[in-house]
């Protein structure tokens, strides 16, 4: 499973958001607007949503020890990593950071 | 809270559920742990003495790996962490779980043991890292979550996880949900846990199915009525609406509702009032309604059978419950279940299922999902005698399953044979096809014989033995010898032979072809070959059309055979 996950990464050209959560857990429960935020003004950007206990080991590998955990990819390449639950300006601030997209 | 002297001049109190890490002096971006909670050291099975002053990378232990990764993110982006959850093993190997928030601080005062230690100076920056233990409460979570006593609902795998989810978001608010999914998937315990969930749960949770009820007794059943309102109307009856004023309406099958009750159901939920079948008042209900539907709404609105507005008024929420196939890994819980349940109600404990018995069910599509294993477990428990179910207690059900597969139920051969002999059908192995979707409800082959077997003549009615197993083969019906096993291509020539050759029964034209009767079908429908065109080149066929459970044009939708692609 975390085979399909690595290859969405890396033969999107473009930029790639992938949501670690838990479902069990109430802070990623107030995660799930992010997606939804980022898929409404950038449809281009591929956002995807994998639970941390389906894709422990995968997550490791970005050393992601926990959730939530939002990565952002491009090109294959891990950019930003931001660990725990956020806000929108967080995550606006955060994501004009990484330089690959604006939020309006 | 503090283990030691706070300093007057220390901004940043210690506190026990602190952790504190400083940047080592040497350029080696190393994180030093200032000070550590003691419990938190003990996870690595040290003491806060033991390890404080050391790099944070270089302690060994599931936890500190995932601190220091957090620790670094957090010095080098200056980006604080909020409730971040690490679950982890401890020494003791105990499944633990910590909650965290974490900020970089640039003017932290130093403690004495610290500055001695790395000749640093009063202050400087510092990661803050503050953990809370909420092992007790992720674990309950995690129980209730993925092992399934989450109102009735059993399963962990991912698509329920999901489900479990939206129960617990939804639940609280007072808004409409749409529940969608196959028979028996479980939509009113999903429904029930929705009004469980909600602030409404000490009130009625009434269930109404839309298809049990005729269109004039839907009305009074959903309104009520008054005395005399028609005929048989002898006193006045609540209807299910006022039953559950202050509670939750569940509407079961909604999309079989008559346009007639749908506007009313659309008025009902846009005013908050009924009105009872002659009744002359109206009345305020306060009705929380979850709908479920085994039919796409959306299609059914498209096709003008459904109304847009009350679709669009109903459908705030939507819950999909996945079907039992698309549910990895939640067979076995299910089977638990259900069998500790069973056992409980027949009083018989201990009993369990052989793994190839389990094997089995997991083959199988579950066209009827939850209610169809409960079903099944419950049919084998009962008339299995001893503590364990081994695979041939399901011979039965195969069977029937089988005949359900091959095109629709033939329910008199069924009999038929039946009062003959009890029979395994076998699909050739060229039939069996694993993933999702494509099962052959069937047993697995036989382990290969040392020789053929020789199976009895159709209507002999005795059962004849596999020299090389053992094994009582008790098939009634005559093998043809297979003109190949795994043909790549079924030509129309090869299928008319075949027809003709079995005076045009399909079960043995399909054996003779070597092939599963879907398969046939399937060659027989790419070809554009009908049975009535086969009839005229059996050698003795009948003229009348053949019977509809071997048509293939009446080949049940749920039909749940399929064979390999051709």
């Amino acid at each position: 499973m975390s085979e399909e996950i690595e290859h969405l990464i890396h033969s999107y050209a473009g930029v790639v958001v992938v949501q670690i959560t838990e479902p069990i857990l109430e802070a990623d429960q107030q995660m799930d607007w992010i997606g939804r935020e980022i898929k409404q003004r950038r449809p281009d950007v591929n956002v995807i949503q994998v639970a941390f206990s389906l894709h422990r080991e995968w997550a490791l590998t970005y050393r992601v020890y926990g959730s939530p955990c939002t990565l952002v990819f491009h090109q294959g390449e891990l950019r930003l990593r931001v660990q725990g639950r956020f806000g929108r300006e967080h995550l606006r601030a955060v994501l004009e950071r990484v330089g690959l997209f604006d939020l309006p | 809270m503090t283990d030691r002297p706070v300093p007057s001049h220390q901004m940043v109190p210690t506190f026990t559920d602190l952790l504190v890490l400083v940047p080592a002096r040497d350029g080696s971006r190393l994180l030093l742990i200032e000070q550590i909670p003691p419990w938190v050291a003990q996870w690595v099975g040290k003491t806060p003495r033991e390890i404080e002053g050391e790099p944070i990378n270089r302690i060994s232990g599931e936890v500190m790996d995932a601190l220091a990764a957090v620790a670094d993110d957090v010095f080098n982006t200056e980006t604080p962490v909020e409730d971040y959850y690490i679950e982890f093993r401890d020494m003791a190997g105990r499944e633990r779980a910590v909650k965290i928030s974490a900020q970089r601080v640039e003017d932290y005062h130093l403690s004495e043991a610290s500055r001695a230690r790395d000749r640093a100076k009063e202050s400087g920056p510092a990661v803050l890292i503050h953990l809370q233990d909420v092992s007790e409460s992720v674990s309950q979570r995690r129980r209730s979550f993925g092992i399934g006593i989450f109102h009735g609902l059993v399963g962990r795998s991912k698509p329920m996880l999901k489900v479990f989810y939206k129960i617990e978001v939804y639940g609280p608010t007072d808004a409409s949900v749409i529940i969608s999914g196959e028979t028996g998937t479980g939509k009113e315990l999903v429904a029930q846990a929705l009004h469980e969930r909600s602030p409404r749960r000490g009130k009625s949770f009434v269930a109404v199915n839309c298809t049990a009820l005729s269109e004039e007794l839907f009305e009074s059943e959903l309104f009520g009525h008054e005395r005399g309102a028609f005929t048989g109307a002898f006193r006045s009856h609540k209807g299910r609406f006022e039953r559950a004023d202050k509670g939750t309406l569940f509407l079961d099958e909604i999309g079989d509702m008559s346009p007639r009750t749908q506007a009313k159901l659309l008025r009902v939920l846009e005013h908050g009032t009924i009105e009872r079948v002659g009744g002359e008042q109206e009345q305020r209900v306060d009705v929380r309604i979850l709908a479920a539907t085994n039919r796409s709404l959306e299609q059914i609105v498209a096709m003008g059978r459904f109304r847009a507005d009350l679709y669009h008024r109903l459908s705030v929420f939507r819950i999909h419950v996945p079907p039992l196939r698309e549910r990895d890994g939640d067979l076995p819980l299910l089977v638990d279940y259900f069998l500790e349940m069973i056992s409980q109600r027949y009083d018989r404990r201990g009993v369990r299922l052989t793994p190839d018995a389990m094997r089995l069910l997991a083959e199988y599509h579950w066209p009827g999902n939850v209610r169809e294993l409960r079903n099944v477990l419950e049919r084998v428990f009962v008339e299995t005698r001893g503590q364990v179910i081994g695979r041939n207690a399901f011979r039965e059900w195969v069977r029937e399953r089988d005949y359900l597969s091959a095109g629709g139920w033939n329910l008199e051969r069924l009999e038929t044979q039946r009062t003959v002999a009890p029979m395994i059908i076998t699909p050739p192995e060229s039939d069996r096809v694993s993933g999702p979707g494509f099962r052959v409800p069937s047993f697995p082959p036989p382990p290969a014989p040392s020789r053929p077997l020789a199976l009895p003549q159709e209507g002999s009615g005795s059962a004849g033995i596999l020299p090389a197993t053992g094994r009582t083969i008790d098939a009634v019906y005559s093998v043809e010898h297979a003109l190949s096993r795994k043909p790549k291509v079924l030509t129309e020539e090869m299928i008319r032979q075949a027809f003709a050759d079995t005076d045009g029964n399909a079960t043995r034209a399909s054996r003779l072809l070597g092939v599963h009767k879907a398969t046939l079908y399937r060659h027989m429908k790419a070809l554009g070959l009908s049975r009535k065109d086969l009839a005229g080149t059996q050698h003795d066929a009948p003229s009348s059309a053949p019977t509809g459970s071997d048509s293939v044009a009446a080949r049940p939708k749920n039909s749940t055979a399929r064979g390999p692609k051709p």
